[in-house]
């Protein structure tokens, strides 16, 4: 029977994306975060509209400089914004390559884990999106490993953490815990809207404003969940082995 | 001081505190009821005062009959029911805790959500308290149950909430013997967001991106009893194409979850092959969903009203097409999975729940269906378009790990039949209504039968349109209830991940 498995598997051949090197058509159609067409006609009625549509917090109009800003990092992708604009001047992107680098604990991150880097997973709160899309990584799709990358067992194993969710009291002391017993130098990276700026659950009395509000977070990857490709780059990124997209922040 | 009226697709019977236990044992002792869900309210801003509610399944029309039981505002409080019905020592402890209602003899009110240092005396989901209203830390840990001293030869093993692969957080203390497991101690609730007060106050769309965000896993179902509780408290009928294609993701959703299932519990077993097939089986159906809705989840797919991404001819076609696909991947790897010696000795007789069990606390869904509960709402109580199409609902009597699997499998199959059968026979017309707005001061039920089991919602919109109170029971909530009795008995320490892949509980769900 173990030998019909391996038959099996051998059989199924390789379905690894090419993902650094090249894009497949993993992310066809996927929303991803909106773009402001600033050329549109608007008004001030119509950028308090947009801001109003956005639950997380991540449009938000600026009285002072009178412009629509929106904050990748908190964005959910859920597409109100681009309905509620009367102008069509908002349109959903399938952009999801997001990942922003906050600080970078040491200059030689890159070549200390570049040929392998292992994370211990924390979820501090998620809805369990972020998790499965993790758990993705892990299949013969992404294939985390071929990158070097790899899930730890225990943090006193690791070189960092993947933190999602956006940090609930209950999960703080653990998740400070968790942090302290990891070794230095160490990476934090917040996966997903949550565990970035706590999302829409951002600066309730149960929950944080993310992993940054606990802890210096190096890299957060934007989405809800982050697809499995926004992952990767933000994985990367984290190695100095991808670039942030331009304009990012 | 009983009052019987009808209030959308279901009876209400109004009671007060001290005739509830009387009226509740006269429901719940009626043939074929079950219990689905207690929870309470707090009207003091409509001028009344603390009311609970419980929602009990009835096998005769309407089919779902709700006690509502106003209590008296200056002492709230009403007598527990727990030593007699098990399944609701979780919600009325949750009822305690985040309302301040006395629940007068309940055998263990110990806190259930909150976390250990939450300041006593402060109940969140009062409607004099915000939801992002800050809360001083207490110093000392509150109420964190003392773990006995292990007796000489008995060891206790602390698990989570951090550990080892990519799980949710949660706490167990396995308490064994040699290799025998004698007790399992779970400690949930570290991820307890607080979702019910999140959405209080919001704006119906909002409300449903926070319902979507209860379990990502689960997103369609647990909106779908979102939107359905609106629906129900606007009075209106969603068109028959909006119905059919809640029918599709909602099967959609089960496939790629019980494909999931079958990942993790081929993980906990080391048949790694079968672990790595099933993940293709599972990204290929994300995949696809990416490419029907732009949301690998399912995310933004249910509208108040209806659905908000219609399917072309081709996409329709091309969803026909990957069932067939499936269906032949699946074949040959589901006859592997059931056989392979390895993998199969682990499942049988492993983390056993008796129907007498799953009775007594309440368990929905997959779990319940292997312990021989025929229940399923999709059948039980037609919704969307599952009146309209033919599916078998699979049972299993075993109980254990195999059973569970089994019918996961089984329940593959027959998704697998509805999605083709809507393919074929999806109506056309619109797929939404337009500007569905319940009336102010309305309340409405809504349900579905998610790949975890029975998800319920129960909303009231507030006087200016927003939402006033979103009470949501997703499956997990009552299954986990169950989990902890099935862990003791046969098992070994080595079972305790293939009880917990086979059971595949979210936590999310459970912790709101």
């Amino acid at each position: 029977m173990k030998l019909g498995w391996l038959f099996r598997g051998l059989r199924t051949g390789v379905v690894t994306t090419r993902y650094p090197n090249s894009l497949d058509d993993e992310l066809a159609g996927i929303r991803g975060i909106p773009y402001i067409d600033v050329t549109a006609g608007h008004d001030t009625a119509c950028e308090k509209t947009c801001a109003q549509s956005c639950l997380s917090g991540a449009l938000r109009y600026d009285e002072s400089s009178r412009v629509l800003e929106l904050k990748e990092e908190a964005c959910i992708m859920c597409g109100l914004c681009a309905k509620a604009c009367p102008h069509d001047a908002v349109a959903m992107s399938s952009d999801v390559e997001l990942a922003v680098l906050k600080q970078r604990v040491r200059n030689d991150v890159n070549r200390l884990f570049r040929r392998s880097l292992h994370l211990r997973h924390v979820d501090a709160g998620s809805c369990n999106g972020c998790e499965s899309e993790i758990k993705m990584l892990m299949s013969p799709f992404y294939d985390l490993h071929r990158l070097g990358i790899f899930i730890s067992t225990s943090p006193r194993a690791a070189d960092g953490l993947l933190i999602t969710g956006p940090v609930t009291r209950a999960m703080e002391a653990p998740l400070r815990r968790t942090y302290e017993a990891t070794a230095d130098p160490k990476l934090v990276i917040a996966t997903g809207a949550c565990a970035s700026t706590g999302g829409i659950f951002a600066g309730g009395s149960l929950t944080h404003e993310g992993a940054g509000a606990v802890l210096p977070v190096d890299v957060t990857i934007p989405g809800c969940p982050p697809t499995p490709i926004a992952l990767l780059h933000g994985l990367l990124l984290a190695l100095g082995r991808a670039r942030q997209r331009a304009g990012a922040r | 001081m009983i009052a019987r009226r009808a209030a959308g697709n279901r009876a209400i019977v109004e009671s007060d505190g001290s005739s509830f236990h009387r009226v509740f044992s006269e429901i719940a002792n009626t043939p074929e009821t079950r219990f689905g869900d207690l929870f309470a309210t707090d009207d003091r801003e409509d001028g009344g005062g603390f009311s609970v509610h419980a929602m009990f399944s009835i096998p005769t029309s309407p089919g779902w009959v709700e006690i509502d039981v106003a209590l008296s505002d200056e002492l709230p409080g009403f007598a527990s029911l727990a030593m007699t019905y098990p399944a609701l020592g979780w919600y009325e402890r949750e009822i305690a805790e985040q309302f301040g209602i006395g629940v007068e003899g309940h055998p263990r009110l110990r806190r259930l959500t909150l976390p250990a240092n939450w300041p006593r005396g402060y109940y969140p989901m009062r409607r004099d308290r915000a939801w992002n209203e800050r809360t001083p830390f207490q110093e000392e840990l509150d109420e964190i149950p003392a773990l006995v001293e292990a007796p000489s030869g008995v060891v206790d093993y602390p698990l989570g909430p951090v550990r080892s692969g990519v799980v949710e957080s949660a706490h167990y203390t396995l308490r064994t013997v040699g290799e025998e497991l004698l007790d399992c101690a779970l400690q949930l609730f570290y991820k307890h967001r607080g979702v019910e007060k999140r959405a209080e106050g919001l704006r119906l769309e909002h409300a449903l991106l926070v319902a979507e965000r209860v379990s990502g896993t689960s997103a369609f179902n647990n909106s779908l009893a979102f939107v359905r509780a609106l629906e129900d408290a606007a009075a209106v009928e969603v068109p028959a194409r909006g119905q059919w294609l809640r029918t599709l993701f909602g099967e959609l959703e089960r496939i790629y979850n019980h494909l999931s299932a079958f990942a993790d519990l081929a993980q906990a077993t080391g048949l790694a092959v079968a672990q790595a097939q099933f993940e293709m089986l599972k990204e290929k159906q994300l995949r696809l969903h990416g490419v029907l809705t732009g949301h690998r989840y399912l995310f933004g797919t249910n509208a108040i009203g209806g659905v908000a991404c219609d399917l072309s001819r081709e996409r329709i076609a091309m969803v026909r097409n990957g069932c067939k696909a499936l269906r032949e991947w699946l074949k040959p790897l589901e006859a592997m999975y059931l056989s392979t010696p390895s993998h199969v000795d682990r499942l049988l007789g492993t983390g056993i729940l008796t129907p007498e069990d799953a009775r007594l606390f309440g368990a929905v869904g997959p779990i319940a269906r292997a312990a021989g509960i025929d229940r399923d709402l999709r059948r039980d109580h037609p919704y969307a378009a599952y009146g309209e199409v033919d599916f078998a609902v699979p049972l299993e009597t075993g109980g254990d790990a195999m059973a569970r699997t089994r019918v996961r499998f089984a329940e593959v199959h027959e998704a697998i039949r509805v999605v083709e059968q809507v393919c074929d026979g999806i109506p056309g017309g619109s797929t939404c209504l337009a500007g569905v707005r319940p009336s102010p001061g309305t309340t409405g039920f809504g349900w579905a039968e998610s790949s975890h089991g029975e998800t319920l919602s129960w909303v009231a919109v507030a006087a200016n349109g927003t939402l006033c109170r979103y009470r949501v029971r997703p499956a997990s909530f009552a299954n986990w209830q169950a989990f902890a009795v099935a862990v003791p008995g046969h098992n070994i320490l080595t079972d305790f991940p293939v009880i917990e892949q086979s059971f595949n509980l979210s936590v999310a769900e459970a912790d709101r």
